[in-house]
């Protein structure tokens, strides 16, 4: 091994970025009882995982990916792992949309938008059937 | 009087933001961009116009019924594109060997992606209004 | 015209769904609430006949692959036809059409009015179609992107009645799901930065050279693809949206869900570990230990929870987490008789649960009960819904004759052969467990009596589907040969890789 495991990941920063990021994301989903932050934390992992992959087809000391007919034989960076990026926006977006509106729906139900009295109040009114 | 400076400033810039949004839908296999990106254009411009004047006159606009057959037409629209690559006798969504293959930097060349784009990019822009109005609707 | 259809098959089911999800709602604009229906119908008989149509060319000629746009692999995408997508591809289309027989009559009725009942049937098309492109798929990505459209669409399936109860329960399965999804795609972005291909085979061929340097990055991308489709198809420690998902939806909802949904994320997870990263690969770094003890975890688990249940639908959304376990442990397994009990068992659950659903959403229909205990007597008042729960039942513990029984012996024969006792021990118990609860449902139903006998008609078509399912459960326990045919064959050709 020429490099020691700590110049390796600096090496490749996005890749450790972006994992960090992934962590933060799904901390925050997990451990937030507001419904609106869980939320945002799944659109900060589903951030990450862009960068991830459009730090895969990066070449460093390469140009876009546009054709340019004065200089067909310039180095292009990979541009397959953007085009998947782009359905993985629009994903994340209707995801986004569509828990939106199931917030305001909960919320004119419930008058809260916090998960932990959610279930208080639905268990007050639930005397039958046992949740596990 | 800020309500007044506005309605006239979106009422001039609307036909740019929606120039602008028809320009990279029609250039999505040349330069960046591309369907989704143009039609999330073109729908910010119906949103504006919507959030400066009103959701009665945003509806007026563009009501109910018009979006939700720009939205059916859009990806019927990309299947019948499809199935002419299989009418020809090819394979599904051919451009070989049924429709034309591009060259680099001509706009009307590269067969069924133009088409196909338009109509991706007209049912998304139809579906990100239909967002809008559902999500800011107050009963 | 014939021609091209039988030429273009693979892809045009796929489009027969997507067309007629969009077309839906343009007639219901129109208000032809007729053909709203037929056409609904319509779809799910060409997904049945284009999976019966292809699994003869497949028995025939073996597996093939349908090369999308004229370009091919790996600049093109495929989609590959063999024994394991047509056996996904036959059980989606017969399963789909007995539940839209049973849903449609009452389906207004049940959510409000007839748009409302549109809306649905598009969200069952839009899933139908992602579930058979899933089945179909050769590509990491766009496995990926079936998978999405199946999260969403499902999700909404269950929030369709608009009530308090199943709008949260529609929230926890949209966060849970979409978690899941994107630990998924992490996985694939691991995969696709090891060997720069999204294609399975080439994925595979560039695995198989160099992996013994990458072995860590390759527990990541492993362990990704375990959390994210383990979420989705509720094994053990990850369930917990599962029975609030399933018991407040509508009932051909809950039905569709836990019958093929949750099947066709572990069919996702077999084409990645099986197609694209290999056996070899998946044994030597202990993956398959792991999917064995989600698996027992999930039958044991899964089992004991849903014997606490008081409701009728809860406790068969429990059960389904047990008899996930099941495939899972198959699938640990990783020899020829595990695997071919799993996809098997994969089957004939998928008749089992719809038909037990189909029998809660009758029972509620027609008496309103929906707790067991209110359940006495019902055996006298309806006859023929009872029978068929009957047999139903003796299929999910895996008596012979009965369909059950075919994927547990395959399942008990490939612990035998790879020795692990602790999986026959399981197995026994998982059966056992099963009868302690459902047992007890037949018992209150034909053995006390019910001082205020009501009459109840059973003759509407709701019950034809009922019927249709007990008496394919008790066939298919006589006569497998040819589902087994098939089972077996994709097990080989898994493992053939």
């Amino acid at each position: 091994m020429e490099l020691t495991i700590g110049a390796k990941l600096l090496n490749n920063y996005p890749f450790l970025g972006s994992l960090i990021i992934f962590g933060i994301g799904c901390y925050t989903v997990l451990s937030n009882s507001n419904l609106l932050k869980k939320l945002l934390g799944i659109n900060i992992m589903e951030s990450s995982i862009f960068l991830f992959y459009v730090a895969t087809g990066n070449i460093r000391g390469g140009v876009p990916p546009i054709v340019d007919l004065a200089q067909p034989e310039a180095l292009y960076i990979n541009p397959l792992p953007t085009g998947l990026m782009l359905t993985g926006i629009v994903v994340s977006i209707s995801v986004t949309g569509f828990a939106l509106a199931l917030i305001i729906k909960l919320y004119r139900f419930y008058g809260t938008m916090d998960a932990n009295e959610i279930f208080e109040i639905r268990n007050e009114g639930k005397n039958n059937g046992s949740s596990s | 009087m800020l309500d007044f400076i506005l309605k006239k400033v979106v009422l001039i810039l609307l036909p740019f933001i929606q120039m602008f949004g028809i320009y990279v839908i029609f250039h999505g296999h040349l330069s960046p961009g591309g369907s989704f990106a143009g039609g999330i254009i073109v729908a910010v411009g119906f949103i504006c116009y919507s959030l400066v004047f009103g959701a009665e006159k945003g509806q007026e606009k563009i009501p109910h019924k018009i979006t939700n057959l720009i939205e059916s037409f859009g990806t019927l629209w990309y299947g019948l594109m499809g199935l002419v690559g299989v009418l020809r006798g090819a394979g599904f969504l051919l451009n070989k060997g049924a429709v034309a293959v591009g060259q680099p930097g001509n706009l009307f060349s590269g067969g069924l992606i133009f088409l196909i784009t338009f109509g991706v990019g007209l049912k998304v822009a139809s579906t990100m209004v239909t967002l809008f109005f559902t999500l800011t609707e107050e009963e | 015209m014939v021609a091209l259809v039988k030429e273009n098959a693979p892809i045009l089911i796929v489009i027969a769904s997507l067309f007629s999800a969009y077309l839906l709602p343009v007639f219901m604009q129109y208000r032809r609430y007729g053909i709203v229906g037929f056409l609904a119908l319509a779809t799910q008989f060409f997904v049945l006949f284009g999976g019966i149509f292809l699994a003869t060319q497949v028995l025939a000629k073996g597996s093939f692959r349908y090369i999308l746009a004229g370009w091919e692999a790996p600049w093109g995408l495929e989609i590959t036809i063999d024994p394991l997508s047509t056996l996904f591809l036959i059980m989606i289309g017969l399963i789909n059409l007995l539940i839209l027989v049973y849903a449609l009559p009452s389906l207004a009725d049940e959510l409000g009015n007839k748009v409302r009942a549109t809306w649905f049937l598009t969200l069952f098309m839009l899933l139908t179609a992602a579930l058979c492109g899933m089945a179909l798929c050769h590509d990491l990505f766009n496995l990926y992107v079936f998978i999405e459209v199946a999260t969403i669409s499902g999700c909404a399936i269950v929030g369709a009645k608009g009530d308090a109860r199943s709008t949260e329960a529609t929230f926890k399965y949209l966060i849970l799901a979409t978690l899941g999804s994107c630990f998924v795609l992490g996985g694939i972005g691991f995969l696709y930065n090891l060997t720069g291909n999204l294609n399975m085979l080439f994925v595979n061929h560039e695995l198989a050279q160099t992996w013994s340097n990458y072995q860590y990055a390759l527990w990541v991308s492993l362990s990704f693809f375990i959390v994210g489709f383990g979420i989705k198809s509720a094994v053990f420690p990850l369930h917990v949206w599962l029975p609030d998902a399933h018991s407040s939806a509508i009932t051909p909802a809950s039905a569709v869900l836990s019958a093929i949904s949750v099947k066709g994320y572990v069919l996702g997870l077999v084409k990645v570990f099986y197609i694209a990263v290999g056996p070899l690969i998946v044994a030597s770094l202990n993956i398959s230990d792991i999917l064995l003890l989600l698996g027992m975890g999930s039958i044991i688990a899964g089992s004991i929870f849903a014997i606490a249940q008081t409701e009728l639908k809860r406790r068969f959304a429990f059960s389904t987490i047990a008899q996930i376990g099941y495939i899972f442990l198959g699938l640990g397994l990783n020899n020829q008789a595990g695997l071919t009990g799993a996809f098997f068992h994969i089957f004939s659950h998928a008749l089992i649960k719809t038909a037990l659903f189909l029998i809660a959403g009758f029972i509620l229909i027609k008496t309103g009960k929906s707790q067991i205990k209110d359940l006495t007597g019902i055996g006298k008042q309806m006859p023929l819904t009872m029978g068929a729960f009957t047999v139903v039942s003796l299929g999910m513990t895996g008596i012979p004759l009965f369909s059950g029984f075919i994927g547990k012996w395959n399942l008990l024969l490939g612990s035998l052969e790879a020795g692990n006792w602790l999986a026959i021990l399981v197995l026994l118990a998982g059966s056992i467990l099963a009868a302690i609860y459902l047992f007890p449902i037949i018992k209150q139903a034909y053995f006390t009596t019910n001082q205020d006998y009501a009459e109840l008609k059973e003759n509407t078509i709701m019950i034809v589907p009922i019927l249709i399912l007990a008496g394919t459960v008790l066939l298919l326990g006589i006569f497998p040969r040819p589902v087994l045919t098939l089972a077996s064959q994709a097990a080989s050709m898994l493992l053939g890789q």
